[in-house]
């Protein structure tokens, strides 16, 4: 067994370890980060550490297209130019005992 | 509840914990025909309509009906950059359809496809944008209208046709829900009132088309009501 097949079949082990709700292939496990699978950072260098907190661990993905569309369209006003419905319009019988 | 969903009478039973039964049998229904749809105009085949969940065929009267009501034509909406937005937590229509599994079809995959509701009505009309169902339960369409409008100011899409639809179809969630306590004995919604134990069900499907109110006035639309803000959490 060289290194490599070593390193999957442990990793299958801590997987079962860390239990049932982790349970995965080899593979699918290799491309989890350690949010999807906290137990699985035990491994070091094959998976990402635990992150300190949710927010702190956010990668900032935004495109500079995405961005530069923020701030022409930040909080600017939608408006409604079509509605269509099928069925009645409902009332709601509100009594003040 | 209107005999063509199920015969809410023959469940009926007054204590919510009795086994399949329910002690709430109304209502807010539609009294049409839900399952009315002219599927030809929409270059849908008969067989294939056949094994299509009502909500989709409504959805889609339903928003041909918006982009009419915004002026927008069929060739102005062909390959546009409009967003999809569906609301729905409904899956009545594969309840009744898997109780006898020799009746699925080909067809059968996307007419039951909860997704399909979304992308069927995009490609219908052939919109580009971004299209998914959501589903938040009870709040599933303001949901989709605030998911609307984020993608809106982000630049995802130039427009948005958010919908929303919920027939009942099946007795299933509705003895789901009597069993959890969600509804009224009433089955009348008492909103706000000290009377209120419950909820009744309502049907509905309805839609908006939505643009950035810049571009509404840039192109001369008809703008019905402006949305300054929108929030969500838990």
């Amino acid at each position: 067994m060289d290194v490599e097949e070593k390193e999957v079949t442990d990793s299958i082990d801590i997987v079962s370890a860390e239990g049932e709700r982790n349970h995965c292939s080899p593979d699918i496990a290799k491309g989890m980060n350690g949010v999807n699978a906290p137990g699985l950072s035990r491994l070091g260098s094959t998976f990402e550490p635990l992150p300190t907190s949710l927010e702190s661990s956010r990668p900032d993905t935004t495109p500079s297209t995405v961005q530069q569309n923020n701030s022409q369209h930040d909080n600017e006003p939608i408006a409604i130019v079509g509605m269509g419905k099928f069925g009645p319009v409902v009332t709601y019988e509100i009594s003040t005992n | 509840m209107p005999r063509s969903r199920f015969n809410a009478s023959g469940f009926y039973h007054p204590d919510q914990n009795h086994p399949v039964s329910v002690n709430s049998t109304g209502g807010y229904f539609i009294k049409d025909n839900i399952r009315s749809f002219d599927n030809s105009f929409f270059g849908i085949n008969n067989l294939e309509a056949t094994y299509m969940d009502p909500q989709q065929r409504q959805l889609l009267e339903v928003c041909f009906e918006c982009f009419e009501s915004a002026g927008v034509t069929l060739e102005q909406l062909k390959g546009a950059d409009v967003g999809c937005y569906i609301a729905n937590f409904l899956a009545d229509f594969v309840v009744l359809q898997s109780k006898d599994a020799e009746l699925f079809h080909r067809y059968s995959a996307t007419g039951m496809g909860l997704s399909i509701m979304a992308n069927r009505i995009s490609n219908a009309f052939d919109l580009k944008g971004p299209s998914f169902v959501l589903d938040t339960a009870c709040s599933s369409s303001l949901y989709a209208l605030h998911t609307a409008c984020s993608a809106l100011r982000d630049g995802d899409c130039a427009a948005a046709i958010v919908a929303g639809a919920n027939l009942v179809q099946t007795p299933e969630l509705h003895l789901m829900m009597v069993k959890a306590g969600f509804l009224s004995p009433t089955s009348t919604c008492h909103t706000f009132d000290t009377d209120a134990d419950g909820y009744g069900r309502g049907e509905g499907v309805g839609a908006l088309y939505l643009k950035r109110l810049s571009d509404a006035i840039r192109d001369g639309d008809l703008i019905r009501s402006v949305i300054r803000g929108s929030a969500v959490n838990r």
